[in-house]
């Protein structure tokens, strides 16, 4: 660049400067998840086998870990600073593939294969005693898919359960497909059918039900979905058992295989659309555990959206929710990893404590281990992220965590966005298909400095909308921690 | 990739060199189990000259395929134990006949796991009795032979639902080898070496898809060495057996498919369906079995200090609690078992049954099939084949006591 005479000792300086800034935003560049989130894992019993199946948190010290050989363990010390120092006490075993726990005075309620039980040591000796089966309205016939996963009891005291498919393909025992709601004595309300292959089951913040369905038959890739009761949630293998269930109204219309969602829902009105696609191999491949971060501040900036557990990539993700025109829809954003099995059960303490239980048994995992039980805690430093994703009339708003430097973030070509949605057949899985580009057409900068509006043409209904945001740099130079979004539109706000 | 429930064939040149192969699927995450391994041998198959005859029949067990006209006969070339001949899916029965070469003198196990009925001979002597109207189903027969070719013989029937037939063989030289193509399904001899056992003086359970107790299954394996099977679809017990208990290992490895059978010996099965029933008469038809009882309802277990389960389920307004305890003695201890019941209107004509099958009186209880001695206290008569307690309540309760003893 060619220097005007004049200034040349003050360009000089200048560069110095800029050379300097430009090194400060090189080493700000790269951040990990260390900078943010400290994983640890918890010492397990030796010679134990404590594949992860469910978590829950008992009191301030100890939280229950249920392993998939139906076995319950006590760890005292959990929420400890020095990990090495906790112990380990066996509280129950023979229970059933127990995948979904939670505890609440001195009782464990918890969802297992053959059906929803509670236990608890009534003699005081440490070891359960007594276990009451609470109901169990569904068939299992020996096929192992036949899973059940289930919440713990929601603002009404019921349970939430799915139900897998037999094979993960069909509904050859009574009510496999379907979502029950267990009430406290004992009844069981059908809730919901069309369920194919869960991996977890759990709440966002306003106490709605969700559960993530593996990509397979009629579920083209991996994704979050809203159990709204009285609908079908996409798999027709289980709607044989409908008229069994008078509460649900009428029976839904078969979906035409090898159509759209968007399309099939305006055909049948039963038909609840994927809330959030989890797009096959970009975001994990087998979402399992889903819990609303509740902390208030305590896990990091995210209190109020969604995290979900991954089997395969054995990883974390968050998920902004919100509801569009009644309907669900929202973004998910890749947040935390490098855990050493396939998480299924995760767990979050009010003191922001992470707990997650892991296997690869049967499927595998990345990490290395057969096994393992870890805890996450925020290290109290913000990373820089977009925070929430929302869809607007003309494109979508960002706010971000931290402020971010207008120059980039307020330039159009920071930002990209493509989209593309599954198939919605009897076939197993999807490729992307009908793939569109969009275009930014304008960024707006908030007032705050916290924020973009950015305009979007070319937005489709029904489709996995990804938003890569390379460009956007912090205030202080710093690169986005995570730069993929994935957004899913249903609905568009009027 | 192929879809489900298709099939594709893969033609590829064998490795000259002799070995195991192992082979996987390399879908992502798929390998965990589709896996396999391919052994390349020099050795030939030790079955020669199999020829299979094939019948068209409707059977609930082996039939005398001797008195019948097959419909077709022809030789398996590649030696091994296959169905592939049938030219229907149910409904059809085959003998197959060959010579088997030993490579040592000792004591040869076969395997045998069908669905529905098999049998397997060597020299017109039977070693596996695999019978019945099952899902696939493994059985084991032992035999001491001598080297050289022996006659093998194998029965099976289909009845409806799934077929599929898999013999295979271990012994001095012979290493666990398969003697049909592919792999054992479901009941097949699993993995093994995982075995639970309960802590000293306590009792251990295994709740989990165990063979002929139902995928509700609640296994008990108490120190004094005696087991039971409680269904919990049928609210019954499904069976009792001596020495081991469980082993975990099919449940535990892989993704744990398929039923679980008792280890240990001496296993007596129990009848299907469920135990209580009103009858019009002491004689009358016991309620055919269902896959699970309509009319009961589990409501869970209790343990007491020693891990020792009592179950409590409910028909209707009756409720019961039903306590097994183990009585420890001899080599193998036996089992009591104290059945309290209560209700606000006493159920009439309320039996229950304990047996069935060749039960005859004996000093101190009942015989039934020549290997179960129950013995009781409480009124019991042997009616259509089945030993039938009546249930009288007093003052809205009732009370059976029953033990169950190993037969000489």
């Amino acid at each position: 660049m060619k220097t005007p005479p004049a200034f040349t000792k003050f360009s000089a300086t200048r560069a110095c400067i800029s050379s300097m800034l430009a090194a400060t935003a090189l080493a700000a560049a790269a951040p990990t998840m260390e900078d943010f989130y400290l994983r640890e894992e918890i010492p397990l019993p030796e010679g134990e086998v404590m594949e992860g199946a469910s978590i829950s948190i008992i009191d301030d010290k100890r939280v229950a870990l249920a392993t998939r050989r139906g076995d319950v363990w006590i760890c005292d010390g959990a929420f400890g600073e020095d990990l090495s120092k906790v112990t380990w006490s066996k509280f129950a075993s023979g229970l059933h593939e127990p995948l979904g726990m939670s505890h609440k005075d001195g009782w464990f309620t918890f969802t297992q294969r053959p059906d929803v039980s509670r236990m608890r040591d009534s003699d005081g000796d440490g070891r359960a005693d007594q276990f009451v089966t609470v109901a169990a309205p569904w068939g299992i016939n020996g096929d192992y898919h036949e899973y059940a996963f289930g919440t713990p009891p929601d603002k009404d005291g019921n349970v939430w359960v799915v139900l897998c498919l037999t094979g993960s393909f069909n509904a050859n025992s009574p009510w496999r497909g379907w979502c029950f709601r267990i009430t406290p004595d004992g009844k069981s309300i059908p809730t919901c059918s069309g369920i194919r292959s869960p991996g977890g089951i759990g709440f966002n913040m306003e106490g709605d039900v969700f559960y993530c369905d593996n990509q397979g038959t009629w579920n083209g890739s991996s994704s979050l979905k809203h159990l709204k009761p009285g609908g079908f949630v996409g798999n027709p293998n289980g709607n044989k058992f409908w008229e069994q269930a008078p509460n649900m109204g009428p029976k839904p219309a078969d979906p035409k295989s090898g159509s759209r969602i968007e399309t099939e829902r305006k055909r049948i009105p039963q038909l609840v659309p994927t809330a959030v696609w989890l797009p096959h191999g970009k975001l994990g491949q087998s979402p399992t555990g889903i819990i609303p971060d509740h902390t208030k501040g305590a896990f990091g900036p995210f209190a109020g959206q969604v995290l979900v557990g991954e089997q395969t990539h054995s990883q974390v993700q968050r998920v902004f929710l919100e509801k569009i025109n009644g309907v669900y829809q929202g973004a998910a954003f890749p947040f935390l990893g490098g855990y050493r099995s396939g998480i299924v059960p995760l767990r979050l303490a009010d003191d922001g404590s992470l707990f997650v239980g892991t296997t690869n048994r049967g499927w595998g995992a990345r990490g290395g281990l057969p096994f393992s039980f870890e805890r996450t805690r925020w290290t109290g430093k913000v990373p820089f992220e977009i925070h929430e994703m929302r869809i607007t009339k003309d494109g979508f708003e960002l706010t971000f965590t931290e402020e971010i430097d207008p120059k980039t973030a307020g330039d159009k070509a920071s930002y990209s966005m493509n989209s593309w949605t599954y198939v919605y057949q009897s076939g197993y899985g999807s490729p992307e298909v009908d793939k569109t580009a969009q275009s930014i057409e304008s960024v707006t900068v908030g007032a705050d400095k916290k924020s973009v509006r950015l305009k979007v043409a070319n937005r489709q209904a029904g489709h996995c909308h990804h938003l890569k945001s390379a460009g956007v740099r912090s205030k202080s130079g710093g690169e986005l921690w995570h730069q993929n979004a994935y957004y899913t539109i249903n609905e568009f706000p009027k | 990739m192929v879809q489900p429930k298709k099939e594709s064939v893969i033609w590829f040149r064998a490795p000259k060199k002799e070995g195991n192969y192992p082979y996987i699927c390399t879908f992502p995450g798929h390998f965990e189990l589709m896996n396999g391994m391919m052994a390349v041998s020099k050795r030939a198959n030790p079955v020669t000259n199999l020829t299979y005859k094939f019948y068209h029949g409707k059977w609930d067990k082996l039939p005398d395929f001797s008195k019948m006209e097959p419909k077709k006969t022809g030789t398996l070339a590649s030696g091994l134990f296959e169905l592939s001949p049938k030219d229907r899916d149910n409904e059809f029965g085959f003998v197959f006949t060959g010579d088997i070469e030993c490579p040592k003198d000792g004591i040869y196990t076969f395997t045998v796991t069908s669905d529905d009925g098999s049998s397997l001979y060597i020299d017109n002597t039977r070693v596996v009795n695999n019978d019945g109207v099952h899902p696939a189903k493994a059985t084991k027969g032992q035999v001491r032979l001598k080297a050289g070719k022996r006659k093998i013989e194998v029965r099976y029937f289909e009845g409806g639902g799934e077929q599929s037939l898999f013999v295979e063989w271990a012994g001095p030289g012979v290493k666990k080898q398969p003697l049909s193509p592919g792999a054992a399904s479901g009941g097949g001899s699993g993995p093994s070496g995982m075995l639970i056992a309960a802590a000293d003086g306590e009792a251990a359970i295994y709740r989990n898809f165990i063979s002929d107790a139902g995928p509700r299954a609640i296994g008990v394996g108490y120190s004094e060495g005696v087991n039971l099977t409680f269904d919990a679809n049928n609210m019954r017990f499904a069976q009792i057996w001596q020495g081991d208990f469980m082993d975990g290992a099919r449940h535990w490895n892989g993704r744990g498919q398929g039923f679980q059978p008792p280890a240990g010996d001496a296993v007596i099965k129990l009848p299907a369906g469920a135990a209580f029933a009103s009858l019009e008469s002491a004689g009358a038809a016991w309620p055919k079995a269902e896959t699970r009882s309509s009319e009961f309802r589990f409501r869970g277990y209790q343990l007491n200090k020693k891990q020792q389960p009592r179950f409590h389920y409910e028909m209707g307004e009756v409720s019961i609690v039903d306590t097994p305890v183990p009585v420890a003695g001899g080599e193998y201890g036996h089992l009591t078992r104290s059945l309290q019941l209560s209700a606000k209107t006493a159920p009439a004509n309320l039996y229950f049954r304990a047996a069935s099958g060749n039960i005859t009186v004996a000093p101190g209880g009942f015989i039934v099939n020549g290997d179960l001695m129950i013995s009781t206290k409480s009124k019991a008569t042997i009616e259509a084949n089945e030993l039938r307690l009546p249930v009288e309540f007093k003052n809205g309760s009732a009370k059976i006591e029953l033990t169950y003893k190993w037969a000489q």
